[in-house]
């Protein structure tokens, strides 16, 4: 059984590791497990998150500094996970639960399954057809329906192959460049092939869930709160997945136009 | 712009966002009132282009909508804001200026390429923008609070 101090470490570290991995800001990292350690008794607790890793030094009642430094190796979005590690964070420092409870929690939360590739690659297809349609309203139902359906299929494409590839470190750069040109490609050859459908709308719709939407505001809003290091890290990953999805989207139309069957 | 074509809109964007924030298993519970956050914001930010204002003000009104509502449902419902912020901008994240751009410069055709380019980059800053304002009010107000 370790000491309470030293359960108190792994639990800050844990809680922050698993914001940082499962998309949660770096503000949000820091303070939490800068609340854990002072619900736990500490007098002082000095957190540090980036991205990639995290630093904790605490002074459990007034004594020696303890430190424990964690490393973040996966980076995904899963929500459930963000508020389910406030939640337990928030019940500790109310009182309302043990460190070892905690600890427990915790723990279950990190070897939480994600959901499988083929209702995630459904969903995300759904969900790229919606788009396309959003965009579509000005022209007639055939070609919104046709849109629709070929967005669904490159979304569906993309995920599963990704999904099933489970491609961790590299998902946000293979998924954007996989996502952009199964896009561009599928949009290309079916608009020529059957002569309906709107390029634009295809692609558009489809690199939707590819889109770095939250590295980016995660990075601006890490640079405003001062977290400079941590903003321009997110910046980079943003710049880059973005770049990827638009050498993808780039890669599928030169392709096309070299085959000569570019819209 | 019609009142069709605006719940057309809001309607599609309302399933879309559904449907990507169960793919990164958002809580059950946040999925209805994100959803609405973000069509709203999005129509906001129709509306606004359509009324020819300027792409910086249209995309950072939609997103201030998206982020204020967030701060709201974070309090109501007890959960931390980025649960609402990160599905919620989605939409409103220029997919189709990144894909104006890219076609420009394979074909290029460097003006389009360098306006599509300044216009989406200028629509993603006014994004983050807001999300960072909110962002850092929402904190200096809990923290008022708080004391």
């Amino acid at each position: 059984m370790p000491t309470y101090e030293k359960r108190l470490a792994e639990c800050a570290a844990l809680a922050a590791a698993l914001l940082l991995e499962n998309g949660g800001e770096t503000h949000r990292a820091e303070e939490t497990a800068s609340r854990i350690c002072m619900a736990g008794s500490s007098t002082e607790a000095d957190v540090t998150a980036f991205p990639t890793c995290v630093f904790i030094a605490f002074s459990p009642d007034g004594g020696e500094y303890v430190s424990v430094s964690k490393r973040v190796l996966l980076r995904t979005i899963d929500l459930g996970k963000i508020d389910a590690v406030n939640r337990a964070s928030r019940d500790f420092t109310a009182g309302n639960i043990t460190l070892e409870m905690l600890y427990e929690t915790l723990c279950g939360i990190s070897k939480q399954k994600t959901m499988s590739a083929l209702p995630m690659a459904l969903l995300t297809a759904l969900s790229a057809a919606f788009f396309a349609l959003m965009f579509d309203f000005d022209s007639p139902v055939r070609v919104m329906l046709f849109d629709a359906t070929v967005s669904f299929l490159c979304g569906f494409v993309s995920k599963f192959f990704l999904r099933s590839m489970s491609t961790n470190g590299m998902y946000g750069f293979a998924g954007g460049f996989v996502g952009g040109f199964t896009a561009a490609l599928a949009a290309n050859v079916v608009t020529s092939v059957w002569g309906i459908g709107n390029v634009s709308v295809i692609v558009a719709g489809s690199i939707i869930p590819w889109l770095p939407g939250l590295a980016l505001t995660s990075s601006v809003r890490d640079s405003v709160t001062g977290d400079i290091v941590s903003g321009s890290s997110g910046m980079t990953e943003a710049i880059l997945i973005a770049a990827a999805i638009a050498c993808g989207i780039g890669a599928a139309f030169t392709m096309c136009g070299a085959i000569g069957v570019a819209t | 712009m019609s009142i069709a074509k605006l719940i057309f809109e809001f309607v599609a964007c309302m399933f879309a966002v559904c449907f990507f924030s169960i793919t990164v298993n958002c809580p059950r519970r946040a999925l209805l009132p994100v959803s609405i956050a973000s069509a709203a914001g999005n129509a906001v930010c129709s509306i606004l282009l359509e009324a020819d204002l300027g792409s910086i003000l249209a995309y950072f009104t939609g997103a201030l909508v998206v982020c204020v509502c967030a701060e709201v449902l974070a309090v109501a419902i007890k959960m931390p804001a980025s649960i609402f912020v990160i599905p919620g901008i989605l939409p409103l994240v220029p997919g189709m200026g990144i894909f104006r751009t890219m076609l420009a410069l394979t074909q290029s055709d460097f003006e389009h390429f360098v306006s599509y380019g300044a216009d989406t980059l200028f629509a993603v800053c006014s994004i983050a923008a807001a999300a960072a304002m909110t962002n850092f009010i929402a904190r200096k107000v809990n923290s008022r609070l708080r004391h």
